[in-house]
Parts: C-alpha cells; sequence; structure tokens
C-alpha cells in the first residue's frame, strides 16, 4: 500500500479493526476498549493507504515509521496489522497468552510494532529522534507518533514537543486521539487541556484539527505533502468507544472487557454498520 | 577523566561515522572540540533528559551509536524509565555517559552527588555499567563502548585523576584490571571508578604490600576471573 486513500476500503478496514478489538477483549476478558475504538479510524487511514508499507517487509528502509504511544489501546494496533496483512489473523488468538509476543501493550516483538509502549510519554521522543535520523539521510519516509489525550499530561511529551520544530522535524506527524476521557475522568476534570489547538500553535507545531472518525479529513491531514519546515499535530477529535452505542463516552469501557451479552449486541451493531451501507 | 572520554571519542567518531554525541545543556569547554569537528553528529538537547535517551534510542533504532552526556545524576535517575525501556528492553545501541560521579561535585551538595545510580542501573537487564578507574581506564572503556553492540552506562569523576596505568588496559566484558601487583601479596583490595585513585594513593603510603585491582566494569564482572583472583588471597577489600 503506497499513498493511496479510498474511503470506503479504509471504512471497512476500520469497520474490522473494531470487530477484532471486541473480539480480543471479550475472548481474553482485556481492557481498553474504549480507547481502541476512537482510534480506529486513525489507524484505519493511516495502514488502509496514507503510509508508505509493505507488509511482507516490516523493517523496509523505505517504510513510513509508526510509534504507537498509547500502548495500552494494543488490541486496535494489533488489528490494524492482521488487517493489512502483516500476520494471520489467526495470531491474534494468542493475546495475553503466556510465551506470546501479543502483549497488553504493544510489543516490537510483533511485526510492525516500531516500539514497546506502555508507559505513556515515551515514544514522542524516540519518533523525534527516528525524524531527525530520517533529516540527517535526507530521506524520503515520514514517521508518525500517536498519542491519547491524558497521555498529553506527562511533561516528557513537552520536552519532545519543543524540541521538534526547534529541530524543523517536517517529516514528523504526531496525531492526538482526542476522545477527551482519560482513566480516572474526562480530561477537563483531570487536567484541563485546552486549548489545546493554541498550545500546539504556540510550540510551533503546524496544527489541524479533524473529526477523528471522518476518513476524508483525515486522509487529508495526515498527507505527507505540502510540509513547510514544522512538524505537524492532528488533533483528532474522537469518541471513546465510537461504534457501539452503549460503549460511545463511557469512562467504564476504558476498563471493562464485554461480557457474552455485550459482545453479541456490540458485534451485531458493527455488523448492522455494513447492512446499513450495502 | 572528561577529557579522555572526548579524545577517545573523537577518535572513535572519526572511524566510525555512526557515532552519535547528544548533551543536556552541560559540557562547556569539554564537548565543544567534538561540537567542532562533527556538527552533523553533535546535538545539546536541552535541559530534557527523559528527551535526550528518548531521542538517542530513536536515533539507535536508524543505526547510529548515541552517546548522552550530562552531570550526575541528571543523564540516569532523571530518565531511568527511558533507560529501562526505550533503551535496554529495546536493546539499542545507546551509552550514557555522567561525569561527575560519587562526590566529585561534592561543594554542589546533595543534587550533585552522584551515588545511587550504578547500585540502580545494575538491575536493569542487558545494561552494561561501568567505572573506569583512572584517565586510561577511561580510554580504553571509551573505545570499549563504542565497539560493543548494546546499551552501557559510563561513570567518569572530573578532572586531574592521577593516571595509574602508563597505557589503556585490554578490557574484555566483565574484565577486572590489575593495578598494583607484588609477588606473593596475601591481601588485595578491589575498587572501582574514582575510589581506585583513592585506594592507589593511601596504599602507596601505608600498606605498598597490599595489591590493587580496579573494576571497572560494575556489571557484569567475569566472575570465573574474579574467584581466580580471590582465590590467590587471604583477606581481600573492597
Amino acid at each position: 500500500m503506497t499513498d493511496t486513500f479510498d474511503a470506503a476500503s479504509t471504512t471497512e478496514l476500520a469497520r474490522r479493526i473494531r470487530l477484532q478489538c471486541l473480539h480480543m477483549c471479550h475472548t481474553k476478558r482485556a481492557s481498553h476498549l474504549g480507547g481502541a475504538f476512537s482510534v480506529a479510524d486513525v489507524l484505519a487511514v493511516l495502514y488502509g493507504g496514507v503510509m508508505t508499507a509493505d507488509p511482507a517487509q516490516p523493517k523496509s528502509p523505505q517504510r513510513d515509521r509508526l510509534f504507537y504511544s498509547k500502548g495500552h489501546a494494543c488490541t486496535a494496533l494489533y488489528a490494524t496489522l492482521a488487517e493489512t496483512g502483516y500476520y494471520d489473523r489467526a495470531a491474534l488468538d494468542t493475546f495475553t497468552d503466556n510465551d506470546s509476543d501479543f502483549t497488553s501493550h504493544v510489543n516490537h516483538k510483533v511485526p510492525g510494532v516500531e516500539l514497546s509502549t506502555g508507559s505513556l510519554g515515551h515514544a514522542l521522543s524516540v519518533a523525534a529522534g527516528v525524524a531527525l535520523a530520517g533529516k540527517r539521510r535526507q530521506a524520503a519516509w515520514h514517521t508518525y507518533a500517536i498519542v491519547s489525550d491524558g497521555e498529553l499530561d506527562e511533561g516528557s511529551n513537552w520536552e519532545a514537543i519543543l524540541f521538534a520544530p526547534h529541530h524543523r522535524l517536517d517529516n514528523l506527524t504526531l496525531v492526538v486521539d482526542y476522545n477527551k476521557i482519560q482513566s480516572f475522568g474526562s480530561t477537563a476534570e483531570v487536567l484541563n487541556l485546552d486549548p489545546l489547538a493554541d498550545k500546539f500553535k504556540a510550540f510551533n507545531w503546524e496544527t489541524i484539527e479533524v473529526d477523528g472518525h471522518d476518513h476524508a479529513a483525515l486522509a487529508a491531514a495526515l498527507s505527507k505533502q505540502g510540509r513547510g519546515g514544522k512538524p505537524r499535530v492532528v488533533i483528532a477529535h474522537t469518541v471513546k468507544g465510537k461504534g457501539v452505542s452503549f460503549m460511545e463516552n463511557q469512562l467504564a469501557w476504558h476498563y471493562k472487557s464485554p461480557d457474552a451479552a455485550q459482545f453479541a449486541a456490540a458485534r451485531a451493531e458493527l455488523l448492522q454498520e455494513l447492512k446499513d451501507q450495502a | 577523566m572528561r577529557n579522555s572520554f572526548i579524545k577517545t571519542l573523537m577518535e572513535q567518531a572519526r572511524q566510525d561515522d555512526r557515532i552519535f554525541l547528544l548533551c543536556g545543556d552541560l559540557g562547556y569547554s569539554v564537548l565543544e572540540p567534538f561540537a567542532e569537528a562533527f556538527p552533523d553528529r553533535f546535538i545539546n538537547v536541552g535541559i530534557a533528559e527523559q528527551n535526550m535517551v528518548g531521542l538517542a534510542a530513536g536515533l539507535s533504532l536508524e543505526g547510529y551509536t548515541v552517546f548522552c552526556y550530562s552531570i550526575g545524576n541528571f543523564p540516569t535517575l532523571r530518565a531511568m524509565e527511558q533507560i529501562r525501556y526505550d533503551v535496554a528492553y529495546h536493546d539499542t545501541n545507546v551509552k550514557i555517559i555522567a561525569v561527575g560521579g560519587g562526590y566529585a561535585y561534592g561543594p554542589l551538595s546533595t543534587s550533585h552527588h552522584t551515588t545511587e545510580e550504578l547500585g540502580m542501573l545494575r538491575t536493569i537487564p542487558n545494561m552494561v555499567v561501568t567505572a573506569p578507574g583512572d584517565p586510561a581506564e577511561v580510554d580504553g572503556m571509551t573505545a570499549f563502548i563504542a565497539q560493543h553492540r548494546g546499551p552501557c552506562y559510563m561513570r567518569l569523576n572530573k578532572a586531574g585523576e592521577p593516571r595509574l596505568h602508563a597505557q589503556p588496559p585490554a578490557l574484555t566484558l566483565g574484565g577486572i584490571v590489575p593495578v598494583h601487583v607484588n609477588h606473593g601479596a596475601t591481601a588485595a583490595v578491589f575498587a572501582t571508578g574514582d575510589m581506585v585513585g583513592y585506594a592507589a594513593r593511601y596504599l602507596e603510603k601505608s600498606a605498598p604490600h597490599i595489591d590493587l585491582y580496579s573494576f571497572p566494569f560494575v556489571n557484569p564482572i567475569d566472575t570465573a576471573q574474579l574467584a581466580a583472583l580471590a582465590a590467590r588471597y587471604t583477606q581481600v577489600a573492597t
């Protein structure tokens, strides 16, 4: 897949990602489904067309790199990589098992995962280092990093946020999955981030805000074209639990794993989406 | 020790264009020669140690051998999670260098007393932890860690330390370095880092019949060599 975008196909990919996440969290009684659902569209657009990648060669030197800093929402990345051909879907069956590489925070031993994450606030610095190397080598490839909103509470991010524009890393794009709910309250209640776009602009980032579930808008915002000396941040306004009506905007779905009834109801909604589109 | 470090690092960097040096806004009157000789491979990242170590991990993922330089506890305690996770767990080729180990900056008070980092770092799997005993050992260790594939830490003292070896000793991973060995001595002192110099001066004046060994590798230590050495003496002081 090289830098092409087709909304119908990324929409279908996002739906399949959500179905996989739902299945993984149900069968393995795992957490973090809400934050996996909120980022599914971003991942679908990136892996479904915007990013240059070769699933058969996960370490291809010309690939675009993606650093998934919100490692707790691991099901979304694992599902995306499975659905885009980095490995067999059956590999997801070992999620959380002993001796499996599919650990409950993303693991770099899984093909396609650039960095193990799980402690928030780390990967943007690493991504900046990678982007710096790209600049030194005048490479054509691009570096993406995805952070969560609550994650921006961590001060270490802001060191990298100062660094990137100072060193003109316009080959770096940060995506903020801004679903407004962190892990013990809303972002507004816990540690207000707003005005978030203004903060990034003041830090000299090219700043774009989009509806994080609008694929066409995401594709335009995430494009590697037209960069002019500044790193870019895409603030994706999203809904935690997006895609399943009873999960949307619920703090509890940061943690809960769906029981049998919830699993069936959620699955029906996600499949109904397909029926409605047909 | 810090001048030995930068001199040897520059020699290594001349031969190996993957070597990259980051500093945390420290190194005035020490790092300038490196920055002038290799402007594309030096960055002062500012007073931001967590970012410094994260950047180093990222550069290393793209093939660079990255040295991170700061003072005291700053490149270690301040960025310990980045060292544990982004560096050691990912086996990135990052070398953390701290100048001012122990009480080298004693008058600057507690914030600049570097006394816990060796203990902390040696518990992190995959981390090579070193504290060379004199400028010659620093020369040898700088070359060693530049060529060693994997995460390393090197604790330096400061400047003006007594030279204990005429030439940089040959180093193997975990190897122990003799400093002063008498024929038939029954007692020995084992020391590391700056303490080797203190021990050398004391023994020379007060107990020249006692042997002295430097442990520039805090972790790993060549345990076979250690056992053989300990077997030669009836008393060992550390």
